[in-house]
């Protein structure tokens, strides 16, 4: 079932998979995350959340509401931890929806377990005490709180080093089955986890179904400026001195189709 | 050339030397690499190089001018410019930020009108000298930062973890601005790092551990041993791993080299 849908550029987000927008820095991923977060007015076309436009239902003399169930975790997100105390920060957007204490503490203890923190230790902690890495995960434990059917992450590894960044990583998957995610991020490497990926290049969105498929068809992303792993790095330097390397292969085929190409020039001589 | 001589360093109301028995020089026209993992003591080295902090032992000198004695000297051949622009940078218009400095040393106006299209052309930021500074990247704030450090056109130039911040596909350009304007000017660099494939683009590199010198040679000496490489916690980037399992299939690679030396090397 359809939960979300961006008509300016034929984005759509199923109940619970995971999709990722992949561009290059400066190709417009947070303006389309704020877009279909509606936290900013789509610049082509409409965002519709389970198919209505809920900036539309507007009535006269009343705000504008935006769907609660769409969650955004911001870049840098740790940064605008601000309670006294983790519990408070992550309790945050949860005591909006004026929800029982029970109910409360439910959500901030579940929200904490799934980022992998102990509620026991951390609740009373100051945010600000805790490693970056770990204020990242208290941040993304507010959004959790709030259980949305759409949680959108942008660029959530960045600034994280490689240790910490794929710990981040392995904290996402058990959440997939609880919300859909919409995973923006420069790297291919990580965008190729996806059900299905959005590759941003050149002002338009192409959709690519799976990572396999993605990292196959690597000669498309060089122009768009990702980030790929080293080996289709390599390979595209390589065509552009001459070298003719396999289509349509994975990494490791890649690497051998290298070693070969290198092994022929070397006999030929 | 800067030289610190077992040199030791203590931080006000500590009880336990952050620096110990530190000897380094930095040459005139050389790229000095500082390596070592988090608190091991690499930014307090580059610090006491600037002539920021003053040696608790031994002494630190530029050019024989002592740090602590004839700081202010000292100070004008050092640039240094840290790992966050947002702490750095004090003034709203680009321009004005890469000029703050030359205003401050009472220069006429059209010396430092060439001094700044000279700076901001280095960083590539001509053109964009009347943006505001807190609208730019996190990348083009860095290259004001270091357009108003190269502005003073300091002798030696240290660079605290320059790219921390930065997202690896603007991270090489914005050093090879700055190795470019180093090999015009013959200037003395110090990169302070914990990236691997950035230790590997300077001549010589001090390995610092536990405010020690642990290590001290060419990037092939002190890289190629694993447990140090592994003692000083280095980032060590996919190419490394790349070019070892080329090596392996037979392509006579070097070790952890860019990708572009890569390629040279195996289309050769």
């Amino acid at each position: 079932m359809q939960v979300l849908e961006h008509s300016g550029n034929g984005i759509t987000v199923d109940k619970g998979e995971v999709v990722s927008i992949l561009g290059a820095p400066g190709s417009g991923k947070t303006r389309l995350g704020l877009e279909l977060a509606f936290l900013r007015r789509p610049e082509v076309g409409l965002v519709l959340f389970q198919g209505e436009n809920p900036l539309a239902r507007k009535r006269s003399m009343q705000p504008l509401k935006r769907p609660r169930e769409v969650t955004m975790l911001v870049q840098n997100a740790e940064d605008q931890l601000f309670a006294r105390t983790v519990f408070d920060d992550v309790a945050f957007g949860p005591r909006q929806l004026f929800l029982p204490d029970a109910e409360m503490e439910r959500r901030v203890t579940g929200a904490l377990r799934a980022v992998r923190l102990d509620p026991a230790e951390v609740r009373d902690r100051s945010p600000f005490a805790l490693s970056g890495g770990e204020r990242r995960r208290v941040a993304l434990a507010g959004v959790l709180a709030m259980e949305p059917v759409v949680l959108i992450l942008d660029e959530p590894t960045a600034n994280l080093d490689p240790r910490t960044r794929n710990e981040f990583s392995d904290l996402l998957r058990p959440l997939r089955h609880k919300s859909a995610i919409v995973w923006l991020t420069t790297s291919a490497r990580e965008a190729s986890q996806a059900d299905r990926i959005y590759v941003l290049g050149d002002g338009h969105v192409s959709e690519v179904h799976g990572g396999d498929e993605l990292l196959r068809d690597w000669r498309r992303l060089i122009p768009t400026g990702v980030e790929l792993p080293a080996v289709f790095e390599l390979a595209g330097a390589l065509e552009r001195r001459g070298f003719e390397l396999p289509a349509d292969v994975d990494s490791a085929d890649l690497e051998d189709g290298i070693v070969t190409e290198w092994q022929r020039r070397h006999h030929d001589r | 050339m800067i030289l610190v001589d077992n040199l030791g360093y203590r931080y006000p109301k500590q009880t336990e030397l952050a620096l110990r028995d530190v000897s380094a020089r930095v040459d005139p026209d050389e790229v000095v690499g500082i390596v070592g993992p988090n608190g091991s003591g690499k930014s307090t080295l580059g610090r006491l190089m600037k002539g920021l902090l003053w040696p608790s032992e031994g002494r630190a000198t530029v050019d024989g001018l002592d740090t602590r004695t004839h700081g202010l000297e000292a100070r004008r051949l050092v640039g240094l410019v840290f790992q966050n622009p947002n702490s750095q940078i004090v003034n709203a218009v680009v321009e004005q930020e890469v000029a703050f400095g030359l205003e401050n040393l009472g220069l006429p106006p059209e010396d430092i009108r060439r001094r700044v299209d000279s700076a901001l052309n280095s960083v590539g930021l001509i053109g964009r000298e009347l943006e505001e500074c807190y609208r730019l990247s996190m990348a083009d704030k860095q290259r004001v930062a270091l357009a108003a450090v190269i502005a003073m056109e300091p002798k030696y130039l240290i660079l605290d973890e320059p790219t921390a911040w930065l997202e690896p596909t603007v991270r090489w350009p914005l050093l090879e601005e700055v190795l470019r304007w180093r090999a015009e000017r013959r200037a003395g660099l110090v990169l302070v790092t914990h990236r691997m494939d950035e230790a590997q683009t300077c001549d010589r590199l001090y390995g610092m551990l536990d405010g020690r010198v642990e290590a001290q040679g060419t990037p092939e000496d002190v890289l190629q041993d694993r447990t140090i490489r592994a003692k000083l916690a280095l980032d060590v980037p996919e190419t490394f791993e790349l070019a070892a399992s080329l090596r392996a299939g037979g392509v006579p690679v070097a070790e952890g080299t860019s990708i572009d030396r890569l390629a040279e090397r195996i289309s050769a």
